[in-house]
């Protein structure tokens, strides 16, 4: 009987000592994804305000619909926990090209989304990103971007990340990327490109908890130029 | 004497200034709102802009002379033959001799020296216009950014200047010497007017008028007017015309093997006229709008107001004779008649393409450089004359970094550069790179296939010159004509290009061909540019791109 206690003993220690990675790493995901109580939350769709539609018609030369993925217009909403919020307006942000042709890099979050000429940066050639600094670790539920929405453009290399520290070093999570051939160096990309409406590209930001949010492309099929109307972030501070 | 060579050497300094910036070194100041005004040097290669379609396709033609030895004129789609005769100097110094050994600079230096040698012109009228207004003239075609960007542009449109002006100068030089040498340099300037673009008719037509109101305004003016005899030997005229006639007729039979140029180079016209009448239409005022201000969407303007409002004024100190010498009148009241019926006669024509405005805007240079003399010998006093020489030098000033943007890296295919008409964008040339880089990973390396089904496929056949087997397709239905030979698009290729057009049709085909429910089960494919708002999707068959997806030095 002793023995049989012993035993028992024995086995628990060894389970809770193989299980301890195990919890210790699930409870690291949850506090970079979040906490659970967010899947507990009830989902309501994000009220997104939409600029107006400054694509002016499919131009001639782009049939209908044939795009790199047929998508649904208007867009689905987009369910998230009851409570988020745009977090990312008037926050501090900053470019790889900080002297743009056109615009100031402050303008990304300032709430302006329509397609007019007063409502976009112009960023040089080449790979550039904005980093919009949201002040706190927060958990992201979602992160829309306009590009230019005058006119039809696919952007290049749109690549979107979270961070824990400015210099995306640490923790850094790749929320959307289309570098289909690693032009941008950031890996190779899974998603698809696509057209910039005025609906924006909404990216999924998985309850991922951060504090920086990078948005990159290099260049676009109607010129060499890289483009930001807004940049918007949706979410809850963090507990 | 000496004055003469401070303006020979004046002028040629002139001239390397305006070669290197066509040649793309070039110092600007670039202001910045955020950091201090600091001078900056940016270069402009002369392959920093791609291939517009129009460029590519010269080079094409080209290539084809370059490699088989073979020209036709064509009196349809093409101009003159002597762009393409001139480049071949150029090919056999810089390249390899073939067009797949060539390059951008190989076809893009020749338009540079033509534009270069339009400097080196005023030599020849510096005693018609005057040496200050020769020299202003100079500098103000050295800094146009008009000039300056179609002078990197392989087109006709620069050496048609470049022989009208020659035959201007020449002809000036003939009436001031009468020697026969340069009745004989008249006539082969226009000659090659005349085998470089069918446009040069409505140069010549301008000509004539401007010569008649010319002579007509002199008799006026003097008591005893010499009779026309004096100026014009008639057997002179006679050698004037035998060259011209012999040099077109030269480049039009191919240097006599095609019989049937000459009567086509007469032919096109019709061609042209209907021609008039299509997508490139636009109201009268289009040219002098574009050249005063323009402005689209965010970002810079553009204008050339200083030459516009020098020419205006050079206009009328030559028609009411104020500010310009006794000496000056003829030849300027030429070029102020001249150059205002080829402004008319240009903007009349619906038909209109931004480079065709050369013609006129290279006269109104001349004039501005006679209106800033006489802008400054207008003004009474001397701090007046001080002042308006300051202004007129900082308004040059400003037109040359409008020159500097017009040709450098950020606005050089953009589509709010007013010289950029329907560029094509750096997409393209990085899809031709990317097929290039591909087929190195491929077993057949630039013997690869690669299919092109597109309506229009240019520039890419110049930029896919390197690669041996490329078929282009208008639609995947449509068997191309080889001869008497159908055949049908290459579908088994490892690499194709299609037009956002032949998107759907081209893809129902290969699932159907490859029994696939999703093409990217087969194919990895991409969105790139061609021109603003114009896609091409380039296809590579998966294995093809994995072999190169995992290539260690992939070009990025």
């Amino acid at each position: 009987m002793k023995r049989r206690v012993m035993f028992l003993i024995a086995g628990a220690v060894v389970f809770m000592l193989a299980a301890a990675p195990i919890l210790r790493a699930n409870c690291g995901k949850c506090a970079a994804k979040g906490t659970d109580s967010d899947k507990k939350q009830k989902l309501v769709p994000l009220p997104i305000e939409l600029p107006k539609p400054m694509f002016r018609g499919t131009p001639k030369k782009i049939p209908p619909n044939v795009k790199v993925r047929k998508e649904k217009h208007p867009r689905p909403a987009f369910n998230a926990p009851e409570g988020s919020a745009v977090l990312s307006r008037d926050k501090a942000v900053t470019a790889s090209d900080e002297d743009p042709i056109i615009g100031d890099i402050e303008q990304t979050t300032d709430g302006d989304k329509e397609g007019t000429d007063d409502s976009y940066i112009e960023f040089g050639p080449g790979l550039q990103h904005v980093q919009v600094d949201l002040k706190q670790n927060c958990v992201i539920h979602a992160v829309l971007i306009w590009h230019y929405h005058a006119e039809a453009r696919v952007y290049h290399d749109v690549i979107v990340q979270v961070a824990d520290d400015p210099d995306f070093i640490n923790n850094v999570r790749t929320l959307f990327n289309n570098d289909f051939d690693n032009s941008a160096g950031l890996g190779v990309g899974k998603d698809w490109e696509y057209y910039d409406t005025f609906e924006g590209r909404l990216i999924d930001g998985k309850s991922e908890k951060a504090r920086y949010v990078r948005c990159y492309s290099k260049g676009n099929t109607s010129d060499d130029m890289n483009h930001m109307v807004e940049v918007e972030v949706w979410g809850r501070p963090a507990k | 004497m000496k004055r003469s060579l401070v303006f020979c050497v004046l002028i040629i300094a002139v001239a390397c200034g305006a070669l290197m910036f066509r040649c793309g070194m070039m110092i600007r100041v670039r202001s910045s709102r955020k950091k201090p005004s600091s001078l900056e040097y940016e270069g402009a290669p002369l392959d920093l802009k791609p291939f517009h379609c129009d460029e590519a396709n010269q080079a094409y033609k080209c290539g084809l002379l370059l490699d088989q030895g073979i020209y036709r004129y064509d009196p349809h789609d093409h101009h003159g033959p002597t762009l393409y005769y001139l480049t071949l100097p150029s090919a056999w110094l810089t390249s390899d001799g073939t067009f797949a050994g060539s390059s951008e600079f190989t076809f893009r230096i020749v338009p540079v020296i033509f534009g270069v040698g339009v400097v080196l012109l005023l030599l020849l009228v510096s005693d018609g216009i005057g040496r200050p207004a020769a020299v202003c003239a100079g500098i103000l075609t050295a800094i146009s950014p008009a000039m300056v960007y179609y002078s990197r542009y392989y087109i006709q449109e620069m050496l048609l200047v470049f022989f009208t002006f020659a035959a201007i100068g020449a002809g000036w030089r003939y009436i001031r010497t009468r020697r026969i040498g340069w009745a004989i340099a008249t006539g082969a300037a226009l000659g090659l007017m005349h085998a470089t673009k069918e446009t040069c008719i409505l140069a010549f037509a301008a000509m004539g008028a401007a010569l008649a109101a010319t002579i007509f305004l002199e008799r006026r003016r003097m008591d005893s007017p010499p009779p026309i005899r004096a100026y014009l030997k008639p057997w002179h005229i006679v050698a004037a015309v035998g060259v011209g006639l012999a040099i077109s007729v030269a480049f039009f039979t191919s240097f006599f093997t095609h019989a049937r140029g000459p009567l086509d180079s007469i032919l096109t016209y019709v061609g042209n006229a209907e021609r008039s009448t299509g997508m490139h239409n636009h109201p009268w005022y289009h040219y002098l709008k574009l050249l005063a201000y323009h402005h689209v969407r965010a970002g810079p303007w553009w204008s050339e107001g200083l030459i516009l409002a020098l020419a205006a004024v050079g206009f009328f100190a030559a028609i009411v004779g104020r500010g310009v010498s006794k000496d000056s009148l003829p030849l300027t009241r030429f070029l102020a008649v001249y150059t205002l019926l080829m402004t008319a006669g240009y903007s009349i024509i619906p038909y209109k393409t931004p480079w065709c405005m050369l013609g006129f805007l290279h006269g109104m240079i001349l004039l501005a450089g006679v209106g800033a003399v006489a802008l400054v010998r207008i003004v009474p006093t001397k701090p007046a004359k001080i002042i308006a020489s300051l202004l007129i030098a900082a308004a040059a000033c400003q037109l040359y970094g409008q020159a500097c943007r017009t040709i450098g890296r950020k606005f050089c295919a953009d589509q709010r550069n007013p010289y950029a008409y329907v560029h094509t964008v750096g997409d393209a040339v990085r899809l031709a790179k990317r097929i290039e880089d591909i087929a190195q990973v491929h077993a057949d390396g630039s013997s690869m296939f690669v299919t092109v089904i597109a309506q229009d496929s240019w520039p890419l056949p110049f930029y896919l010159r390197r690669m041996k087997h490329v078929g282009y397709w208008l639609d995947p239905h449509q068997p191309a004509i080889v001869g008497a030979e159908e055949l049908p698009p290459n579908l088994d290729a490892p690499v194709i290009v299609a037009s956002t057009e032949a998107q759907p049709q081209l893809e129902h085909v290969l699932k159907e061909k490859f029994n696939i429910s999703r093409i990217e089960d087969e194919f990895m494919f991409a969105f790139y540019g061609q021109r603003p708002q114009v896609l091409l999707l380039l296809y590579v068959r998966k294995p093809v791109w994995d072999a190169y997806m995992e290539k260690p030095s992939k070009p990025k």
